[in-house]
């Protein structure tokens, strides 16, 4: 087993830096739950020292890396919304945001999406907390009916539920490159309770604009 | 059956049970012992052994049904899915209109759910968490309930039709909202989601108007 190299060891943010890379891809590899400390140092060349010096234990490093990556992923989101004023608009916006991230690093979304399913309490608690967020986004379309009484928060999280299960099967059957066609089924389901029949089914002949 | 707790493997002969019925025993007892397991220790830190011992048999006996941990908790899952449809299936079948079919059959989901919280669970939360050959298999038997949705789209009046992925993403939805609520609440609250449910699976069919009526009604 090499020791350190020592540049790495006065350079805490790289060392869990390389840390977090190695537990990807020993995650994506072998699957979050087969994964180990020791699988993990091995392949970022450190020792278990060094891991401890970052993270408590495999659950404490997965929990942070989800946690960064939500970050990335609200900021990249929230941006994406800025200056929408309309409900159904900064949908949109925060659809094709969110497909871009999830295109963008294939990894990072087996990793949030996927392999987090195996993840312990705390890493389930971050990515639930996430989808709080979504259903809150979601849920504000009660705003935009004539009574808002007639549907619940519950409408929210069952929509947020199936995108994410949408998400879920576009990654595992390879399709998340063809990402922007999802959008048209992605606004139909978000719009339809809120909005009618009409607007839903005018969603699903909109044609997608590219997603670059 | 005395001593049924020190009994061990049923050995062949004994209680007058042919070969292949000690079998189907030994397994249905071993995938109880499973479902109790999971429930006290979660899917990924169960082991064999603790399998073994709630079902009270041995190791080897385990092994003689099945190859692994795996094996035996997607026999454990295609139990509760066969069973479960049959349940649904009873519910609906004497129902002549199609919403008041739907109302029913989730009606009898969310009943069986609540009643069977450790079944529940080990279908919902750890069949999802339980690695990609079960997600995989969990997705393939899910779709045993498509058909009963898809006879909705006869129920429209619209000409414009609904897309081909409407029936996956509806049932996505509800395994979703189910699994939530077990992995955080109360299982028996899971009736309480009726309404929502209802609403929910019925709009893109019947539209929101008369979802909203059958969800209230439904109470």
């Amino acid at each position: 087993m090499n020791s350190p190299a020592p540049q790495q060891a006065s350079q805490p943010e790289v060392e869990r830096q390389q840390l977090l890379d190695a537990l990807v891809e020993v995650s994506i590899r072998g699957g979050y739950r087969n994964a180990t400390v020791a699988s993990v140092v091995e392949r970022a060349g450190m020792t278990e020292e060094a891991f401890h010096r970052h993270f408590s234990d495999l659950e404490d490093c997965f929990a942070e890396y989800l946690f960064e990556g939500r970050q990335v992923f609200f900021t990249e989101v929230g941006t994406a919304m800025v200056g929408i004023e309309e409900w159904r608009e900064q949908i949109r916006a925060a659809g094709y945001a969110m497909l871009r991230f999830w295109r963008a690093d294939e990894r990072r979304a087996r990793m949030m999406l996927i392999e987090v399913l195996s993840a312990g309490p705390r890493a389930q608690l971050i990515r639930d907390e996430g989808m709080e967020l979504m259903f809150d986004l979601i849920d504000q379309g009660r705003s935009a009916m004539r009574d808002p009484e007639m549907l619940t928060r519950t409408t929210a999280e069952a929509i947020g539920g199936a995108i994410f299960n949408q998400m879920h099967l576009a990654l595992e059957r390879g399709e998340l490159d063809r990402g922007e066609q999802l959008i048209p089924q992605l606004m139909y389901t978000v719009v339809l309770p809120y909005l009618g029949t009409e607007v839903a089914l005018e969603e699903l002949e909109r044609p997608p604009r590219g997603t670059g | 059956m005395p001593h049924e707790e020190e009994l061990g493997p049923l050995p062949a002969g004994r209680h007058g049970l042919s070969r292949e019925q000690v079998t189907a025993h030994q397994r249905e007892r071993i995938v109880a012992g499973l479902a109790e397991a999971v429930a006290e220790r979660g899917y990924n830190a169960v082991t064999i052994a603790q399998i073994a011992k709630s079902a009270r048999v041995s190791k080897r006996a385990f092994y003689e049904q099945f190859e692994s941990k795996e094996e035996c908790f997607l026999a454990a899952f295609e139990i509760v899915v066969s069973h479960l449809r049959q349940l649904v299936e009873a519910a609906i079948e004497p129902i002549p209109d199609w919403p008041h079919r739907v109302v029913a059959g989730l009606r009898a989901l969310l009943d069986f759910l609540a009643a069977e919280p450790e079944l529940a669970r080990l279908f919902l939360v750890d069949s999802v968490t339980a690695g990609p050959a079960v997600a995989e298999r969990f997705r393939e038997k899910i779709d045993v309930f498509v058909p009963l949705l898809r006879p909705g789209r006869a129920e429209r009046d619209n000409p414009r039709p609904l897309p081909d992925s409407t029936e996956e993403s509806l049932i996505g939805a509800l395994v979703s909202m189910l699994s939530r609520s077990l992995a955080f609440g109360d299982a028996a609250a899971l009736p309480e989601l009726l309404p929502d449910f209802v609403e929910f699976v019925l709009m893109p069919y019947v539209g929101p108007a008369e979802a909203h009526h059958l969800a209230q009604e439904s109470l």
